[in-house]
């Protein structure tokens, strides 16, 4: 059955945010010197009894100390199941960088994506997602490291058939410099996904102002979930990008980043 | 009724203008019946009626402790007529209220209290006697029909009027508050005291927001006599529909106005006047629906109704589609009943239905069929079953929804492979709803250079400073590489300490084991090899002379050359007269190396 997710009044979420700081404090200490994959599975079996804000403390826990794509796929499954739909887009969105080709973690974020109650309206043009999709058979960590290898023995190449003279250098060069170009483009198309510059909104509404400060002048609400750009940061304060091109400055807590600098 | 009410503020101007006689006015009640059966409904009309009335106010309503107010509603005619010059105008308001005695025996109405222009008025009080035994009202004796028709003259059998002409136009629904979807049967009734003729509708009420059915609508008068507010009147049902609204909230039907010649008897000849007479709005309160206990197969048929499905045949040859009929039969809004939702089968096509509909009406309640065909084509052989169709309805009487099922089927297809693909075929899979996927229970750790913290996975970016520092190191041994090949002094230069070295080593290794003769021979040939290679010189027989003028030329310094010069000049002297040594070997050696260096 489709569950109700977003649970808007303020009572729940009081009382929710309550338990959850309290079972965090019980679960510091029984945390503190587990392993991950301890920690893991702990995560799950409190998912699996149905509780989620002890099972975000577990996945917590672990993705301290290790990454991994099955961690911020469950937390993030945690955080919808708890209504947080901007939490679990941007664990979402961990994970799937971490695996672009598993199927269960695109096919989460997109459903998250639509219990958002702000829709976007940005329609990909299928030629762009095609080629886009090509680009990033390769996923960013082994897009980058091959980029690297590749760079570096093609100018080894490039180096042995100086000091040799031998022309079978040459061609290795030049097959090498070509799959270094290939790496190096599909590393760059990740670029705009790994960006440090996203982040999610994690409040359920959120409202926009002209100016780093609450006396500022109200431009936009947006709600929770939807997928922003940090262009700028002040103390306190960041302005976000929201998609369509408008932007306005809120408060640093009511965002929450995808990838760390 | 803005044009209602412009014409009383006209019509009082103008009798105030024309110092008109003052108002007068009659209040007076009557009741339909004076026997009531208990539980049954009669009608009490006031009329409040008079001569340029304007505004008359709603009389007072006693309490009544016998009777239950079911409803109330009200109309209103005016007549305006100029007799000699002189403007008058006849008002007559009626409030009619649907009463029921509460118990048995005889029953007073109460008299109703107006209070007009500082008067005030009383109605007679009305007895009723209410029975046990259902009275039913006395049926309305049918007129002869007018020999004119409709519209047209008069009927002869209408009463002549005698100076005051009274036409009225009523407008009453049977109720006024009902369920979306139940009926409400609005009638317009036009009432006159005189002849009348040339009539005419000029505006036909609307009925929006319902599914309207006529239940009658008059093509000639049928005058029958009747008694309204007291009063003796000719009356002709105009209009009768059936009103089932389709939304809740409030539905209003709108007026009716009905135009025409109004006989005046005033004397010998009669007069004939214009007259527009209209009927009051009436709005509806319009329930909706339950939504408690609402049938997931509910398809907004409210009433009375039997559900029936019958085959066409219970085999199919070779894809020859089959028809599933379902009826609908009964009392309600039979016009809105949707059709029946049929779960998918697979290996058979069910086609959107094609419907009919037949309306019916029977004492006032519209009914009738709706037939849903449902062509099935087999798309796989086989034995199929169609599950029992469900249909929910809703009740307005019981205020509860009930379902009707139909019976289950079951046909043969034989020969239906291969005409349609059986991928069109519904998958009989019924979806439920959706929810996430799962949580993962297997832990992975990802490649350890994918964590762009680690340290290896900052390895990455060693790659690129790395590749370029092979880069140069193999220009730089490219060239060397090339200037070995091309300059015969670089070749021999860069092999020069390698071999002088090599040639030091012989000589130490020689003097080592004591043969000191050899021991200058090796350091004299290393020396000079040495000089020939590091200047490009060919030195193997030159003369001292010679390499100092060499050297000169390559402006070496003359402290170095003469340096060279006397290790040179010493190791030949060691070699050819041993015992003439200036030094021992070792020193001979260090010098060496010292001259060596400088060069």
């Amino acid at each position: 059955m489709r569950r109700r997710v977003a649970q808007w009044s303020s009572g729940p979420v009081v009382k929710g945010l309550a338990i959850f700081t309290f079972a965090s404090c019980i679960l510091q200490f029984a945390v503190a010197s587990a392993s991950p994959a301890d920690l893991f599975n702990r995560g799950n079996a409190a998912y699996e009894a149905g509780n989620y804000q002890q099972a975000v403390v577990l996945y917590d826990s672990a993705i301290s100390g290790a990454t991994s794509a099955e961690l911020f796929f469950n937390r993030g499954n945690a955080y919808f199941k708890l209504g947080e739909v901007g939490r679990a887009i941007a664990d979402y969105n961990r994970a799937f960088v971490l695996k672009p080709h598993d199927k269960d973690i695109s096919y989460n974020l997109a459903y998250a994506r639509q219990y958002r109650p702000d829709k976007s309206l940005t329609i990909d043009n299928p030629l762009v997602r095609m080629f886009t999709a090509f680009l990033r058979i390769l996923d960013v960590a082994t897009a980058r490291l091959l980029a690297g290898l590749f760079f570096f023995l093609a100018l080894g190449s490039l180096a042995l058939l100086l000091i040799r003279g031998e022309r079978l250098f040459g061609w290795t060069a030049i097959v090498l410099g070509v799959l270094f170009l290939c790496c190096f483009i599909s590393a760059a198309s990740w670029g705009e996904v790994t960006s440090a510059a996203r982040a999610v909104v994690v409040q359920p509404e959120l409202t926009l102002r002209s100016g780093p400060g609450p006396d500022y002048k109200e431009i936009a609400v947006v709600h929770d979930g939807l997928e922003v750009l940090v262009r700028e940061e002040r103390p306190g304060y960041v302005l976000i990008q929201i998609p369509g091109g408008d932007g306005g400055w809120v408060e640093s807590s009511s965002v929450e980043r995808i990838f760390t600098r | 009724m803005r044009g209602a009410s412009v014409r009383y503020v006209l019509s009082v101007l103008s009798v105030l203008f024309l110092c008109a006689a003052a108002a007068e006015l009659t209040f007076s009640a009557d009741a339909d019946r004076t026997t009531v059966g208990l539980g049954e409904q009669f009608q009490l009309t006031v009329t409040v009626e008079g001569t340029n009335i304007g505004g008359a106010p709603r009389p007072q309503v006693p309490t009544m402790t016998d009777f239950d107010q079911l409803g109330s509603t009200s109309s209103q005619s005016t007549n305006i007529s100029f007799v000699n010059g002189r403007m008058t105008q006849q008002n007559n308001i009626s409030f009619i209220y649907f009463l029921s005695p509460k118990r048995v025996g005889s029953l007073t109405v109460p008299p109703f209290k107006l209070n007009f222009k500082g008067t005030t008025y009383e109605t007679q009080p009305i007895t009723i006697t209410a029975t046990k035994e259902s009275q039913a009202p006395p049926p309305a004796r049918q007129q002869p029909q007018s020999p004119f028709g409709f519209p047209g003259l008069p009927g002869r059998s209408q009463p002549r009027s005698s100076g005051r002409a009274n036409v009225l136009l009523t407008a009453t629904a049977d109720r006024t508050s009902v369920y979306q979807g139940e009926q409400v049967t609005a009638t317009f009734v036009l009432y006159t005291q005189a002849q009348i003729g040339d009539l005419g509708i000029k505006d036909m009420p609307g009925f929006t927001g319902t599914w309207t059915e006529q239940l009658f609508d008059a093509k000639q008068l049928n005058w029958r006599n009747t008694t309204y507010n007291g009063q003796r009147y000719s009356a002709a049902t105009l209009k009768q529909v059936a009103l089932f609204p389709t939304q809740s909230g409030q539905v209003k039907v709108d007026k009716m106005t009905v135009s025409g010649q109004v006989v005046i008897d005033d004397g010998w000849f009669g007069s004939a006047q214009p007259f527009e007479v209209s009927s009051d709005p009436i709005t509806i309160n319009v329930k909706p629906l339950p939504e408690a206990g609402k049938p997931a197969d509910f398809t907004g048929g409210v009433g009375d109704f039997k559900v029936t499905a019958a085959m066409s045949g219970d085999s199919s040859i070779g894809g020859e589609p089959l028809t599933l009929t379902v009826k609908v039969a009964g009392t309600g809004n039979i016009g809105l009943v949707g059709e029946p939702q049929l779960v998918p089968i697979s290996g058979v096509k069910v086609l959107s239905p094609e419907t009919k509909q037949t309306t019916r009406t029977s004492d006032g309640r519209v009914g009738g069929e709706r037939t849903f065909n449902y062509p099935l084509i087999p798309t796989a052989d086989g034995k199929f079953v169609i599950p029992e169709i469900e249909m929910g309805f809703f009740n307005p009487r019981t205020g509860s929804y009930y379902t009707q099922t139909t019976p289950r089927f079951e046909f043969v297809a034989t020969g239906a492979t291969g005409r349609t693909p059986l991928a069109e075929a519904g998958t009989g899979v019924k979806t439920l709803g959706t929810d996430i996927v799962h949580i993962k229970p297997g832990f992975g750790l990802v490649a350890p250079f994918a964590n762009r913290h680690s340290p290896v996975g900052k390895l990455v970016w060693f790659f690129y400073p790395a590749g370029i520092v092979v880069l140069g190191v193999g220009l730089l041994m490219g060239r060397h590489r090339r200037r070995l090949e091309q300059d015969r002094g670089y070749a021999r230069r860069s092999r020069s300490s390698r071999l002088v070295k090599k040639g030091l080593a012989e000589a130490t290794h020689l003097l080592a084991q004591g043969n000191e003769r050899e021991f200058y021979a090796a350091l004299n040939r290393a020396v000079v090899r040495y000089v020939g290679d590091r200047f490009n010189l060919e030195t193997s027989g030159m003369t001292g002379d010679q390499i100092q003028s060499e050297l000169s030329r390559l402006s070496v310094a003359p402290d170095t050359i003469s340096n060279l010069l006397d290790l040179i000049a010493s190791c030949d002297a060691a070699r050819f007269s041993p015992g003439m040594a200036r030094c021992t070997p070792r020193e001979t050696l260090e010098k060496a190396r010292m001259v060596l260096e400088k060069l």
